[in-house]
């Protein structure tokens, strides 16, 4: 089970005139993050759009920073992508930090927060190689009869935990090629490796969503990554082996 | 129905910012339908969401498709030269540069 990713979001009532706190910004996140980049669009260009970006000192993490949504994404190398553990901590501390800096800004708190994790089975517990992702997944998960084999799958499934967390796992297959980077034809020709991906999106969408009033805090933050960090920890195996989802 | 086209049948600032706010965090979809009563009674629009489950991605500039679009909503004040200013334009271009006799179609 080797962690490719991470990303985590955290989104909030537009925040004001957020490029004239982008100095202010980068002192606080100084300890981890290089100095901050201004990216030159106008006031009024649409919110989602980023306007403060940075990345950590190792290079790993990127930080975008919109008027109404911050983004750390993180790709994990080699010492760190077996040990989920080491990544979930590594994100509880970045996020800590990046609630701690918003703090002086998102005066109306914040809409929610979300951790998506991508994580790719080599093999799965008795250390054999998952040699046909498809049909794990269409014998686990998806009850289709077909005389024809699927080329790619990919099911979603959601659950809905405490009224105020959605729980999105999403099983996929994913082909790997090597060659060049270039398109040409018949350059996916040298498939490489066929691996059973599981994206996690956990996220308290749900009580904003659905709760008037809804505000979502750090401390919602936290409890989604002990969600996902619950569920790397003995649910997803189960899942993948017996079809079983545990919450 | 465009969505835009369904926000301005409102005529409601207050919805129109609302709705706003709600796209900002990223692909909420919507279908819409309006009905309106016997005589002058005011037309009832009718949203309907379609619930969004996942973590809104923050936008990155590669995702959008439409490349022109999405230079008219960075820049909302972007318009094409008039004539007049087309002329300006191409008579600066002409100042600057001079004919080498090659036309790089050619090439």
């Amino acid at each position: 089970m080797l962690i490719k990713n991470t990303r985590f979001n955290i989104v909030y009532p537009r925040i004001s005139n957020l490029r004239r706190k982008a100095f202010d910004i980068e002192d606080l996140l100084k300890d981890y993050f290089h100095q901050v980049t201004l990216i030159p669009v106008p006031d009024d260009a649409p919110e989602e759009i980023p306007r403060i970006s940075t990345t950590s000192h190792n290079g790993h993490s990127q930080l975008n920073i919109s008027l109404s949504n911050t983004q750390l994404i993180t790709n994990y190398d080699d010492t760190f992508q077996g040990k989920w553990e080491n990544c979930l901590t590594y994100v509880e501390d970045r996020v800590n930090t990046l609630y701690n800096v918003l703090g002086n800004y998102a005066n109306e708190g914040y809409f929610f927060s979300g951790l998506t994790t991508e994580i790719v089975f080599e093999t799965l517990t008795d250390k054999e190689p998952i040699k046909d992702p498809i049909n794990l997944i269409k014998s686990k998960f998806i009850n289709i009869d077909t005389n024809t084999n699927p080329h790619d799958i990919e099911q979603k499934i959601t659950f809905v935990i405490e009224e105020e967390y959605y729980v999105n796992i999403t099983f996929k297959n994913l082909r790997v090629y090597e060659g060049l980077n270039i398109q040409s034809p018949g350059m996916l020709r040298n498939e490489k490796a066929h691996y059973l991906v599981c994206v996690l999106d956990i996220n308290d969408r749900y009580g904003f969503n659905y709760k008037d009033a809804y505000t979502s805090n750090i401390e919602n933050a936290m409890k989604v990554i002990n969600i996902t960090r619950s569920i790397l920890d003995n649910k997803l195996h189960k899942m993948i082996l017996e079809g079983v989802f545990d919450l | 129905m465009t969505t835009e086209a369904l926000i301005q049948k409102n005529h409601s600032p207050k919805i129109i910012a609302s709705v706003g706010a709600l796209f900002a965090f990223g692909s909420i979809s919507m279908n819409a339908y309006s009905s309106s009563m016997i005589g002058n009674s005011p037309i009832i629009e009718h949203i309907f969401y379609e619930e969004q489950t996942n973590t809104p991605e923050i936008s990155t500039m590669g995702a959008r498709f439409d490349r022109i679009e999405e230079v008219r909503e960075l820049f909302p004040v972007i318009r094409d030269f008039s004539e007049e200013e087309l002329l300006i334009y191409n008579k600066s271009l002409d100042s600057l540069f001079e004919k080498t006799g090659v036309n790089i179609f050619e090439l």
